[in-house]
């Protein structure tokens, strides 16, 4: 506790100098607030917020503060009873500095202390960032020093170790990155912006000997030589040229430990053990290319992946420990029904590619077309989307944006649920403008499978009143199965259960208040192709945002 | 050039000495201290059955006597009934969630208190995830003593169904704070449905079910300061319900630190109701 006094210190000392010119304190308070109301008919029970907690909130309010020169900032979390970090049942208690920094530029010097979030290309190799949606804040606790050898050529180098809740993981990291901006021809549209940086992780003593006695318990040929360090590398650049732009990344890594839970490959070879550690050295290639018009704009995207886990321990699984991101490669839907069966990305192996066509008819009319397919490295399919989308604008009155999500999705491999789902989803979006400031936006989506629990249909209906009210109504409903008597129970346990939502938000200015009675189906919740299985949600959520 | 260089001079002297020494890897045969392994478990779990074959693997490794497993019917939102075909049993008692409760709740399943060891000093509970960490979790457990001996005696009449048990400690070593005794019943190979991965295996075999507790479920105090050469006995009875199986009933007992300053378990024994 006492390395936090230091901060906390600092920040109220600069702060109370403030007055001087060219000062600049900025900051934001979000929070949320769950009131959990317990309704078994739709499962959402057996977790100690439903059955004796009934509250759990969690709060970030975060303060910035600029002057001679220094940028600082400083966050106070909150988490009282929160199931943020476990949904399924688990009860996350904590209150503290959740994130400090001090950042300085000296002459062509560039100093961060702190806990400091950045990453290296795409974020392959390193990214160190925060997610509320998924309580991931793996900010690197350390010290970041960068050098501008002249306008376009830059390095930096970092060394610390990754935040884990309050507390930090015990593997240390270091990296480097050189990054640089290639304009040949200054009277042409030609650019470069290449880069190459490298990653370090080694483990603590702790974690060695417990992967050590791990592999103890292994057969002979199953055990493997383990090191300290692991070394991952990377090479990106983006190129521009006139309307087209390529970004190319490629990354490899030093063996490793990686944890396959469902030990596929030790299955194969008549392993006895379920879930299992191995060593592999990993690469990972991506790339994406767009071309783009006022009227027509094409993106394609691949990537092949290969253990490229990198993880803080290779015992801390899910969302949480990861030192790198791998791009998602699938479409960033946002309706209720288009979200309900998202990939997660496959770190220990995956190949996929991704086209998006986009073209504007007119002004007023313009069509979208997306598809993903995601495959494993033995051509096992993962995960195939094909969405149609187009935009209507009636004048300034009226907006309309339909669509049909054609999805294949292996629910084995994601959910450790049966076989495949085949899903049909055609959706709707009317917006239409009383007046400038008062508009009504109306959602209509009808999910079809025969797989999961069945088909599902959702409809929404949003009434703004700006710039201060917005108040919305939902339904999800789950469609009965003809013959219910015929399947299997998990498989109609939510038959002809609505799922209603109300909520009402005020805004004013920077200030948002929401408040909502929800009723929320278990499912995937993703974020950039980090997901985790969220369970039913029944009560009341309040959320404050406010910035200043 | 000189850009180029002074990044490889960076690079050499960041990532230098890259060459290491493997870590060497223990082999593991039983030691004297025995490990208790405190599974959180519930038959619509689909994955918890991927742990306890997990455990009887670590089991064959370490020895029955060494590494003694408690399957507690106590996973969050994973314990109602199967109704096709129905459960028979109801694993998931008052006494299995208080105990549940009292280990704290797991960020996933399989999920496993060893020992009672507080692996994750930021978490309030002692449930460890991933089930792939518990091999070296449980090695490590292998490698510490703390000293104490534990005898277990059963007398069970089975005309009145009454167990008698006799547990005698014998401490090595001064064992300084609060200790405590918790004595409970499991019974082995409970035919019953259980989910397992994507099927409801109709006859599942249970493994190590808790039944019964017969101490406090925190356990009892024991009064008696352990020092080097204490030998305490204490003597406990408990009638066996009628739906239990004497023939495949243990009584697992164990010593622990009471909530302060952790929850570590010191020593465990297990013996079989019937021998």
């Amino acid at each position: 506790m006492k390395h936090l006094l230091l901060p906390v210190f600092l920040f109220i000392s600069i702060g109370c100098l403030q007055g001087q010119d060219n000062s600049r304190l900025t900051g934001n308070l979000q929070t949320n607030g769950n009131f959990f109301i317990k309704d078994s008919a739709i499962g959402a029970s057996g977790t100690p917020q439903y059955d004796n907690l009934k509250f759990g909130a969690e709060s970030w309010l975060n303060l910035n503060y600029s002057n001679w020169g220094f940028d600082m900032g400083l966050r106070f979390d909150l988490f009282s009873n929160s199931n943020l970090l476990n949904p399924n049942g688990g009860v996350f208690v904590g209150k503290g500095i959740g994130r400090w920094y001090i950042h300085k530029e000296i002459d062509k010097f560039d100093f961060s202390g702190g806990y400091i979030y950045d990453q290296i290309g795409s974020g392959i190799i390193f990214r160190a960032y925060e997610e509320r949606s998924l309580l991931i804040d793996n900010a690197l606790y350390g010290l970041k020093v960068g050098y501008n050898f002249d306008e376009n050529w830059k390095v930096r180098a970092f060394a610390g170790q990754e935040k884990r809740q309050f507390s930090t993981y015990a593997a240390n990291v270091r990296g480097m990155v050189l990054e640089g901006f290639v304009k040949p021809d200054s009277s042409k549209n030609f650019t470069l912006a290449p880069g190459v940086g490298v990653v370090s992780r080694a483990f603590d003593k702790e974690t060695a000997d417990r992967i050590a006695n791990t592999l103890g318990t292994y057969p002979l040929p199953e055990r493997f030589d383990l090191k300290y360090n692991t070394y991952a590398a990377t090479l990106f650049n983006t190129l521009t040229a006139g309307d087209f732009t390529w970004f190319f990344e490629g990354a490899i890594k030093s063996p490793d430990v990686l944890n396959d839970a469902a030990n596929v490959a030790g299955n194969n070879a008549g392993s006895e053990i379920q879930g299992k550690l191995y060593s592999g050295t990993g690469h990972t290639i991506y790339t994406s290319m767009a071309y783009a018009t006022r009227k027509f704009g094409v993106t394609l995207e691949g990537k092949r992946t290969k253990d490229f886990s990198f993880r803080n321990d290779p015992f801390v699984v899910g969302v949480q420990g990861p030192l790198n991101f791998l791009p998602p490669m699938a479409r960033q839907n946002t309706y209720r029904l288009t979200t309900r069966f998202s990939p997660a990305t496959q770190e220990l192996g995956e190949q996929a590619i991704q086209l998006d066509i986009r073209y504007s008819i007119n002004k007023n009319l313009s069509l979208n077309v997306n598809v993903s397919e995601i495959q494993d490295l033995d051509n096992t399919e993962l995960y195939r989307e094909i969405t149609p989308e187009f935009a209507y604008k009636y004048k300034r009155k009226w907006q309309l944006i339909g669509g049909l999500q054609v999805l294949k999705y292996n629910i084995e491999v994601y959910q450790g649920k049966k076989g495949y789902v085949d899903a049909v989803t055609p959706y709707g979006e009317w917006l239409y403008k009383f007046t400038p400031r008062k508009s009504l936006r109306v959602e209509a989506q009808y999910l079809n499978t025969e797989q999961e629990f069945g088909s599902w249909v959702f409809g929404l209906a949003e009434l703004a009143w700006a710039p201060h009210w917005l108040l919305y109504v939902s339904d999800m409903y789950k469609i009965k199965h003809p013959n219910p008597e015929t399947e299997e129970a998990e498989k109609v346990k939510y038959d002809g259960l609505h799922y209603p939502t109300v909520g009402l938000v005020y805004t004013q200015k920077a200030n948002r208040f929401e408040v909502a009675y929800v009723k929320q189906v278990e499912g995937i919740n993703c974020s950039g192709g980090i997901c985790r299985f969220e369970p039913t949600f029944s009560g009341f959520r309040v959320k404050i945002n406010s910035s200043f | 050039m000189k850009r180029l260089l002074f990044l490889l001079l960076l690079a050499a002297i960041g990532f230098s000495a890259c060459k290491e020494e493997p870590v060497p890897i223990p082999d593991f045969s039983s030691g004297e201290r025995r490990v208790l392994i405190e599974e959180l478990t519930g038959i619509q779990c689909a994955v918890c059955p991927k742990g306890t074959r997990e455990l009887l693997r670590l089991q064959d490794i370490f020895g029955k006597d060494s590494l003694i497993i408690v399957s507690i019917h106590a996973a969050s939102g994973f314990t109602s009934p199967i109704s096709n075909p129905p459960s028979q049993n109801n694993f998931t008692t008052a006494q299995a969630l208080e105990l549940g409760t009292l280990l704290g709740s797991a960020d996933g399943f399989p999920a496993a208190a060893i020992n009672r060891k507080q692996v994750d000093p930021g978490s309030p509970s002692l449930m460890v995830t991933p089930f792939t960490s518990w091999a070296g979790i449980i090695g490590a457990e292998f490698q510490k003593s703390y000293g104490l001996d534990l005898l277990l005696e059963n007398h069970y009449e089975p005309a009145t169904r009454q167990l008698d048990m006799k547990i005698t400690l014998g401490a090595n070593n001064a064992l300084p704070g609060e200790n405590r005794l918790t004595i409970l019943i499991t019974q082995d190979s409970i035919v019953d449905p259980q989910k397992d991965g994507t099927e409801i295996v109709p006859a599942y075999i249970h493994r190590h079910v808790m039944r019964g507790i017969v101490t406090a479920t925190a356990g009892d105090p024991i009064p008696e300061a352990l020092n080097k050469g204490t030998v305490v006995e204490k003597n406990y009875s408990f009638t066996l319900p009628a739906d239990w199986v004497a023939e495949h009933c243990s009584v697992v007992a164990y010593v622990h630190h009471g909530p302060v300053p952790d929850r570590e378990v010191l020593q465990a024994i297990e013996k079989h109701v019937v021998e």
